[in-house]
This record gives structure tokens, sequence and C-alpha cells, in this order.
């Protein structure tokens, strides 16, 4: 643990879905100022989806985010079969419950292997594991296979992994 | 052999396209491992010096004077530049705010003053010269592979 005077800055933070930058102030041993500050720019989808027709709102609003765009679709379009009474199948829940299960998976493997397991083994990457190395050799086979298995299951239920 | 020393960078944009990429990986990483090298991919490791780069895969608009100059960084630090995806290509749909009226665009007008945006989002063919596109929203992931495989010998 650090001691001390010292500050960090970071400009953009990696291994991370998005931009974000970090400053951190320490002194004495302990956090004096911390900011963490979102660098995305504003797109403005509040403002886009106005005037558009209702069956287009799931598509456009699935671009708010690339990594979690199948939870957009979902929560948009319940939002509108609400607003019109609309009733589903119980085969159309289940397929819906399926291809986010999938999406959660994908992105709870996404998360858990290429985002924190490189700090926990000091690795800078996953692409820097050691394949010789029997647990790295199988943690690297298990994140793709993890991601592959949650992406198919998305597309089965979906049509795709992203949508 | 030398390694193809390949580049993945992203602008304004909801990051679908790096999705995709990581998701090829998949099943394309243990092919690909002797023979490129992802020297810039901010999803996948630390920050590096972005220097002599094969090939950079461009997501996203453009929105600030700093993205720009990043942008032409990247231009000037690779031998193909190639436009990932329909932001990168078109603008759209991160460039909406292009297309409001007058009453929208003053109602977010203080908006774009208070964290400089651009006038207008704009595609990268805008700033600098786009060799090869992949479209798509997310990317086509067979487009990818096939833009890819033209420099990969």
């Amino acid at each position: 643990m650090h001691q001390g005077n010292f500050d960090l800055s970071l400009d953009e933070i990696t291994k991370i879905e998005g931009h974000a930058s970090l400053t951190l102030k320490v002194r004495g041993g302990k956090i004096k100022d911390l900011q963490f500050k979102i660098a995305e720019f504003k797109r403005f989808y509040t403002q886009a989806v106005r005037g558009k027709g209702i069956s287009a709102v799931p598509q456009l609003v699935a671009r708010i985010c690339g990594t979690c765009s199948n939870a957009h679709i979902l929560c948009s379009t319940e939002a509108i079969e609400k607003a019109l009474n609309i009733k589903n199948t119980p085969q159309t829940m289940l397929l819906r419950k399926l291809l986010y299960n999938g999406l959660i998976i994908r992105d709870h493997g996404l998360h858990l292997y290429v985002f924190s397991l490189p700090d926990v083994i000091n690795k800078e990457s996953l692409l820097s594991f050691n394949e010789n190395d029997p647990i790295q050799h199988e943690l690297l086979h298990d994140a793709f296979a993890v991601k592959e298995a949650g992406g198919r299951l998305s597309t089965w239920a979906g049509g795709r992994s992203v949508l | 052999m030398q390694k193809l020393r390949v580049g993945w960078f992203s602008f304004t944009c909801c990051e679908d396209s790096t999705i995709i990429f990581t998701e090829i990986l998949n099943t394309y990483w243990d092919k690909w491992k002797e023979k490129i090298d992802f020297v810039n991919a901010r999803v996948l490791r630390e920050e590096r010096p972005i220097e002599n780069l094969d090939i950079s895969f461009v997501e996203g608009a453009i929105s600030s004077k700093n993205q720009e100059e990043k942008l032409k960084k990247i231009r000037e630090n690779s031998k193909i530049l190639v436009a990932v995806g329909s932001c990168a290509n078109t603008a759209m749909p991160s460039g909406w705010r292009n297309t409001f009226d007058q009453k929208t665009k003053e109602e977010i007008k203080f908006i774009l003053e208070r964290f400089s945006h651009l006038e207008k989002v704009e595609p990268l063919a805008k700033f600098v010269k786009v060799d090869d596109k992949v479209l798509g929203c997310p990317m086509k992931e067979e487009d990818f592979l096939n833009v890819l495989n033209k420099y990969l010998t």
C-alpha cells in the first residue's frame, strides 16, 4: 500500500468500456482528492428520439452502448409494449430471457477475463498471458470459450450477438 | 516473420464494433497470435505510444478538436487507415445533433460550448485519408475479416 504523498493521473483508463480519466491526490497516506471523469462526447439520444416512429426507437437507442445494446433494445421494447398494452407469448418472453442471459455471460466474461484478470496475475493484457504456463494457458482459453458461449446464445435467441 | 502491427482506436460512438472485435478474437486469436501484434487496443491492454502501425482500425465519429488531432496522429503513424462502422464512415448515428432543428440546437448549445464539442459531428474522411472501409452498425464480422486478410500475408 502506498504511503506518504503522491499524485496519480491517468488520461485514458484502459481495459474498460468507454472513455474515462482519473486524477488522484494522496497526502499523508490518505486520499485528499479523487476525480473520475467520463470523457465521452454527448450524442443526444434523448433529443434524437423525439418525433421518431415508435417502431424505430428500440433499434435507435440500442446504439447508446455497444456493450449492452441487447439490454437497451429489450428495455425500450418493453416500455413501448407497456405503453400500448401489448401482451407477449411465454415463448417470446423466454427467447428474450435467453438473449439477455447471452449478453450477461458474454459481458461478464469480458469484464472478468479481459479487463480484471490481467491485473490479478500482473500481466498488462490477456494477450500477454504465457501459454506455456498451465494456469495462464487454461485461463486464456477459458476467456474466449466463455465469451463465445454467451455470444452464441444471444445469436441463437436474437439473431446477433450485438443487436 | 515480422508480425503485422495493428491498432484499434475508438472515438465518439457506442463501441459496438469494439465488442464485435473482441468476439472475433474468440475464434481467431489462436490463428493470429504468430501473425498480428495488437499494439494499440485500449479495450485489451495498457496505453502505448502510437507509432509505426501497419494498419489502424478506427471506429467512431469526430466530435472535438482533440479527437481531430488524435485522428491525424493515428493517420501519420499508420500505413493503412480503415474506417470501421457507421459512425466512422458517415458520422451517424453519433451525429444526430447535426440534423436537429434550430429550437433543439438551442436547447443543447450550452453542453456543446461547455465541453468543447465541434459545431458538427464529422466522419473520419472529413479530416484524414481513409484507405479502406468496414461498414455496418456494428461492423459486419465478415467484412472486417476480408479487409484484415487483404493485408495479412
